[in-house]
């Protein structure tokens, strides 16, 4: 139990990582909660942050847990999402937390977005200061090179150094630094999506960096 | 405006949708990035007069002003390898302009006052790689065939901020975001074109615009927005 977590209330928002049962949506949610906060989690599959700030149908699915309630996977119409204006009317978070990356990495394409990038995530981070609350953004793990994704070392290395560049006024968790590079196991001939055993590793680092971040002290109880 | 950048070019992504169980541990396949590449076309108005753009279908058209906050459009995607054609016009004067950009790249059309017959313009192109959430992008364009060499001097002590600016080139850099006023002058010279931005903002980015208007060396900014 943390004692500047506790009592607080955490939206969690992110893309697949979150979708699937024994993802983040799973073991950060858990642990989130052992730590004393009443945790919102939504995850929408194969979106990029700028989506989160109206209603979309995800083209790989989405999922919801609502604090000690059960995963609610949804598929096809029923994958609707709520923008973050609305779950933020919903819920009233002191803290959220963006899982967002791999998304919008471009690791097929020979040159990485970086101006798309930059607008969808300024979409998102004007409507989190419209929000009020604080927030914490969590750049990509590094996965295995290779798979259906092209993911790669090279460029989720620069994603993540990007990301820690325009991502203000959140705090960047850097997940690079959680793990060496292939060290966490992804699915057969996936590469960005972990096995369970990688999925509680980081859902458990990326707890320990926002009970330790410096955006804890500064929310009021 | 947002209808040329739909006729010229959609840069959305594409979500395919596709059914069946989301359960499965491994999510279905989706893109990791935006669905084609884009680039970004801009229009400013270097001439004394109104100047208009009209797209090739004649169904578009941006209007540029000669006051400051009215020289510059926004920047509109434009699909990346594809043509954007427009006609610029100003005081009955008119030309074509075609242009391609390549993936990121951020293009900026500058109408000049050409002859008594013809509008001229000149293309100035960039592809930017300082997009920083926490600081502000000043970038100056050179936009005066006649100074060889644009500086930026700005701050409490003068000091300079971009230098060796070549005409109808651009040089950018990140600064802190401050309350700023920059005069620009031409190498060797001692008078200038002040501009002041009051205060900067963080994420923010910023064009200024060297350019003669009746024999006289002026200068303006603008926010870069697409």
């Amino acid at each position: 139990m943390s004692l500047l977590l506790a009592g607080l209330t955490v939206l969690v928002i992110g893309d697949s990582h979150l979708t699937a049962p024994d993802f983040l949506i799973t073991s950060l949610h858990d642990d989130l909660m052992k730590q004393g906060a009443k945790v919102y989690t939504y995850g929408a599959c194969g979106t990029p942050s700028g989506a989160w700030m109206k209603s979309i149908q995800p083209p790989c699915g989405s999922a919801f847990r609502l604090d000690n309630g059960p995963l609610r996977v949804r598929a096809g119409e029923a994958g609707f999402t709520k923008p973050l204006p609305e779950l933020v009317k919903l819920h009233h978070p002191d803290l959220i937390v963006v899982v967002n990356g791999d998304t919008m990495a471009g690791y097929k394409n020979a040159a990485m977005p970086k101006p798309w990038i930059r607008d969808e995530v300024r979409t998102l981070t004007n409507g989190i200061k419209a929000s009020g609350a604080s927030c914490v953004w969590v750049g990509p793990a590094w996965g295995s090179e290779g798979g259906k994704y092209g993911k790669n070392f090279v460029r989720v290395k620069e994603m993540s150094e990007y990301l820690a560049e325009i991502v203000s006024p959140c705090i960047y968790v850097n997940s690079l630094k959680m793990s060496k590079p292939g060290e966490w196991a992804t699915i057969p001939g996936d590469g960005q999506h972990f096995e369970s055993e990688g999925y509680q590793a980081w859902g458990s680092a990326i707890t320990n960096e926002i009970v330790s971040s410096d955006i804890l002290q500064k929310i009021k109880h | 405006m947002r209808n040329i950048a739909h006729r010229f070019a959609g840069i959305f992504s594409v979500f395919i949708f596709m059914s069946g169980s989301a359960v499965a541990a491994e999510p279905q396949l989706y893109e990791t990035g935006p669905s084609e590449e884009s680039s970004y076309v801009r229009f400013v108005n270097a001439t004394d007069s109104a100047v208009a753009v009209i797209s090739s279908k004649g169904s578009a058209k941006v209007e540029l002003s000669t006051k400051s906050e009215g020289r510059a459009s926004r920047f509109f995607p434009v699909k990346a390898g594809s043509k954007l054609s427009a006609t610029v016009q100003s005081d009955g004067r008119k030309i074509s302009v075609d242009v391609v950009g390549k993936p990121w790249e951020y293009i900026t059309v500058v109408a000049l006052p050409g002859s008594a017959s013809t509008v001229k313009t000149m293309l100035v192109r960039e592809i930017p790689d300082d997009f920083n959430a926490m600081r502000s992008s000043l970038a100056l364009f050179n936009l005066d065939a006649k100074c060889n060499t644009a500086v930026m001097l700005g701050g409490a002590k003068s000091s300079t901020i971009l230098e060796g600016v070549k005409p109808f080139s651009v040089q950018r850099r990140l600064v802190n975001p401050v309350k700023l006023t920059v005069n620009i002058v031409c190498g060797g010279e001692s008078k200038g074109a002040g501009v002041d931005f009051s205060q900067l903002e963080a994420g923010e980015r910023y064009s200024v615009f060297l350019l003669p208007l009746k024999n006289t060396r002026q200068a303006f900014f603008v926010r870069d927005s697409n």
